[in-house]
């Protein structure tokens, strides 16, 4: 987990709900329209041009192809008329993060002629996501110091100003909700405030607070990181190397993760292309090459897929020497 | 309100210029571009192909030294070429440009026979066989390293004879040091993962063909030639334990990370661990970059290390270490405090910001306004030349990155503020500094993949900011004092220095010693050779002077005479 995730997760989530919105229908609540910010008289869904450049943003979302530029151009045309629409919030949210705008992000939010809690806070994530830590500060710490028993506004005040290099003002703020840093499981926020401690001298609160993480999380590779630091510093070698080395392993394990999914990735593509080519030899081979690394759903899927192919061949009699060779390509590979 | 977005450059174009801040004025560091006037003209070969082949985004380095002894710095561009052809350079050659100490240059390519092998990546530079001229070695993709024995007045090819052809693997930065402080250079070679044009798998993302990434191959240890000096090389990598460490490395510094009096290596390693490597003192190492700190970035991530370099950021007295990675992982700044650990600083020193939306590669700290604190320059360039249509805010080309250290000890991105040699958004990777017209100013070259060779000539107004630079030669220690270090008193200020034998991506910086005197008349200099003579020198003044190990500086007009070898 880092610190891209919430947004990112939440952008994600979003990305469903814009598609209906678009749509003028209805997602978790009416399809309100809002009123028209001052200057701007016709309602959203009267302005035929408007609906339609929304409408095109949207379908190309849903097939997945990157509106153009032109496209995106007058989408945030139509977003700076509306601004103050929830739906174009919604809009905003699930196109510019898909296009990594998040300097678009930040200036529509910040055009808003009101901002709320849960806008500061997302302008905050986007500052933060952009590593534009001074902003970030400025953006949520007032909402931060009128709400401290606020866990997301206070931890957030803290990541920028720990990012910022106000180490004691970042203390502040993630002091004041530690309760709901450890129940909400903030693991990257408790490995700063315990960095911080380091920082300060006190390696003992820092080694404190990273053991607690650590019953929470056993397996953060944030705070075997952050704890082999610490007691390295603290001169603790043996310690130190248990927790890096730790680190190590679990990222050995995520790499291979990555790696094997992106192996996959090619050859899935390869295979493609074959079919598409007609090459059934060729895809034969690319499966039979990709079975060592599949896991087991994958394998079955490949089984599959070369049954339909040899018989959309007419070359159903090789089929069960081929299953064969396939599986045992598969048992070769050891997986799972 | 307006939503436009804060990018320079058209998503996807290949180069242009970025407009001048608005509205904040012209810094006092200015830059200016001036390559074709001082008679430079290479021209990176990327050779990209249809097939998107891994090594055609790596570009390549350059190196700044002085091959004709005149005292005047020269410049070597490694070439790119045919990365289906690495048997003969026929596209991309290497070029060699001498300088006639005031900035302008000749090209001495055929001259000194200098022409490449494989497809060109990063290039070294030291004095192998002690002879006072400064040899050169050139890595590659598929064609091995070449270490070419400089005769002073040509290159001659000796890879054979001194026993490196048996360097084989995708070799991608390497640096001379003396690390069993034998009193000869040896070399280290690193090497980036086990790749074969026949095997290369093609990629996609969401239906769009693009690079793979090095997760695909395997690491390919690193090597380490022990100079046996009798003009042969014997890998022993094994032996000094580098290559129980296998990484897909891309840049190398070397330099004295513990200040002990031997020369230790970082290796920047893509979405591996970097490895740190200290040095016993009789060449052999033991990698702690993970309990160091150094190996992940503070999330405990594997970033993708492209460049490093070493410089004393907060004048503590402890060498700290950078590394470049790709964007949104930032350019780590790994602060050293106490001696042995180190913290990645790069957010609240103001790098961090500056780094995340571009792909870094070279990197240099550099003194780029003589106030004795050593600035940041950051080469970028993306590898992906299609990721302008996924993305709005990260470009194929991309500006090159000028950071000034302040007072307050953060860096101050004056990018945008700093010339039109600044503002060029452009697919750099190779960058080194060195002064190359002889007024005391570091000046900085860079390399673009399938681009330019640039000189940005550094026309700041420092008023009255003088420089000391010194050409060091070693004679009980190497030749080319690599290892040297320097503590020198400016005012109230200690400054270190080092001459370091690798360090940014793929290149060779100016291994002479700058000291920015800020408006102090002079510096009282320590000099700690590499075989452990120590040298005072007192109170000395602006200029540039050429010091032999022991003996008294002598002050040179760089480019008025050669200066041969004793």
């Amino acid at each position: 987990m880092n610190r891209l995730v919430s947004l990112d997760s939440m952008s994600r989530a979003l990305v469903a709900c814009a598609f209906v919105l678009f749509g003028l229908g209805s997602c978790g609540g009416e399809g309100t329209t809002g009123s028209p910010p001052p200057g701007n008289h016709i309602p959203f869904e009267k302005d035929a041009d408007a609906v339609r450049i929304v409408r095109g943003v949207r379908e190309s979302l849903a097939s997945r192809t990157r509106p153009s530029s032109d496209e995106v151009q007058s989408f945030k045309e139509v977003a700076n008329r509306y601004a103050d629409e929830p739906f174009i919030q919604e809009a905003v949210i699930a196109l510019l993060p898909a296009l990594e705008d998040w300097d678009g992000m930040a200036t529509f939010f910040e055009s808003k002629s009101e901002l709320d809690d849960t806008d500061r806070k997302l302008i905050a994530r986007i500052y933060i996501r952009q590593a534009n830590y001074g902003a970030a500060r400025e953006a949520i710490l007032p909402l931060a110091e009128s709400q401290p028993q606020d866990v997301e506004a206070n931890a957030l005040a803290g990541r920028a100003l720990y990012y910022y290099g106000e180490n004691e003002a970042a203390a502040r703020h993630y002091d004041r909700v530690w309760e709901g840093i450890l129940s909400e499981r903030r693991i990257v926020d408790l490995s700063f405030r315990a960095m911080i401690h380091f920082d300060e001298g006190d390696t003992q609160s820092a080694r404190a607070m990273l053991e607690e993480g650590l019953k929470l999380d056993p397996n953060s590779i944030v705070l075997h990181n952050a704890m082999g630091r610490v007691l390295a510093g603290a001169g603790e070698k043996e310690l130190a190397e248990f927790h890096s080395n730790r680190v190590h392993e679990l990222q050995r394990e995520l790499s291979r993760n990555e790696t094997s999914q992106m192996r996959v990735a090619a050859q899935v593509f390869e295979i493609n292309r074959a079919l598409q080519a007609g090459d059934v030899d060729g895809c034969r081979e690319r499966i039979l090459r990709l079975l060592p690394e599949a896991d087991e759903g994958m394998r079955e899927q490949l089984y599959g897929f070369l049954d339909a192919l040899y018989r959309r061949a007419g070359r159903e009699a090789e089929l069960p020497a081929v299953l064969q060779q396939a599986r045992a390509s598969a048992a070769g590979g050891a997986k799972d | 309100m307006t939503l436009l977005l804060g990018c320079g450059a058209e998503p996807g174009s290949g180069s242009g210029e970025t407009p001048a801040a608005q509205g904040a004025p012209e810094s006092p560091v200015q830059f200016s571009e001036e390559a074709r006037l001082r008679g430079v003209d290479f021209q990176h070969e990327a050779g990209r192909t249809a097939e998107k082949y891994m090594p055609e985004v790596l570009g390549a380095g350059l190196a700044i030294a002085d091959f004709d002894r005149n005292g005047a710095p020269d410049l070597y561009f490694v070439g790119g070429g045919d990365v289906q052809n690495t048997v003969s350079r026929d596209k991309g050659p290497d070029r060699l440009y001498l300088n006639d100490g005031a900035g302008q240059f000749r090209d001495a390519s055929k001259e000194w026979s200098v022409s490449g092998a494989g497809y060109g990546m990063g290039v070294a530079v030291g004095d192998y066989d002690s002879d006072g001229w400064p040899d050169l070695l050139t890595t590659s993709f598929g064609g091995g390293v070449r270490l070419y024995r400089n005769t002073g007045s040509g290159f001659e090819d000796v890879t054979e004879s001194t026993g490196l052809q048996a360097e084989r693997a995708w070799s991608t930065s390497a640096g001379f040091a003396d690390f069993d402080r034998d009193g000869d250079l040896d070399l280290y070679v690193v090497h980036y993962v086990d790749y074969e044009l026949q095997l290369a798998l093609r990629c996609w993302h969401n239906g769009r063909h693009i690079y793979c990434s090095p997760g695909l191959y395997e690491a390919e240890p690193d090597s380490v030639w022990r100079n046996e000096g009798d003009g042969t090389f014997v890998e022993v990598g094994e032996q000094v334990g580098v290559r129980a460490h296998p990484g897909k490395g891309l840049a190398l510094a070397l330099g004295d990370v513990d200040w002990d009096g031997d020369v230790d290596a970082f290796v920047a390693n893509d979405i591996t661990r970097n490895l740190l490597f200290y040095n016993d003192g009789g060449g052999v190492f033991e990698e702690r970059g993970r309990t160091a700190g150094v190996a992940y970035d503070e999330s405990g991530r594997a970033a993708a290390g492209m460049g490093s370099d070493f410089s004393d950021v907060d004048g503590n007295g402890l060498v700290d270490i950078s590394c470049t990675n790709f964007q949104d992982e930032t350019s780590n700044l790994y602060l050293q405090k106490p001696l042995g650990v180190f913290r990645d600083r790069s957010y609240p020193l103001g790098v961090g910001a500056s780094a995340q939306n571009r792909l870094s590669w070279g990197i240099d700290f550099l003194d780029v306004d003589n106030d004795g604190d050593e600035d940041l320059f950051i080469a970028n360039g993306h590898i992906d030349d299609g990721i302008g249509s996924v993305s709005e805010q990260v470009t194929f080309a991309q500006a090159n990155s000028l950071m000034l250290l302040e007072e307050s000890g953060r860096y101050d991105d004056i990018s945008d503020r700093s010339g039109a040699g600044l503002r060029l958004v452009e697919v750099t990777r190779g960058a080194a500094s060195g002064d190359l017209d002889g007024d005391g100013l570091l000046d900085i070259v860079v390399s673009n993949n399938g681009g330019n060779g640039r000189i940005m000539m550094n026309r700041s107004d420092v008023a009255g900011s003088t420089s000391v630079i010194l050409w060091l030669e070693g004679t009980l220690s190497n030749r080319s004092a690599i290892g040297a270090r320097v503590e020198a008193q400016v005012g109230d200020a200690t400054l270190l220095r080092e001459v370091r034998g690798a360090s940014s991506y793929a290149s060779f910086n100016d291994p002479r010693i700058h000291i920015g005197l800020g408006g102090e008349a002079g510096a009282d200099v320590l000099l700690l050779w590499p075989s452990g003579t120590e040298q005072r020198l007192e109170a000395i003044g602006p200029g540039h002077y050429h010091v032999i190990e022991g003996e008294a500086p002598v002050p040179i007009t760089p480019g008025a005479a050669v200066i041969p070898p004793r």
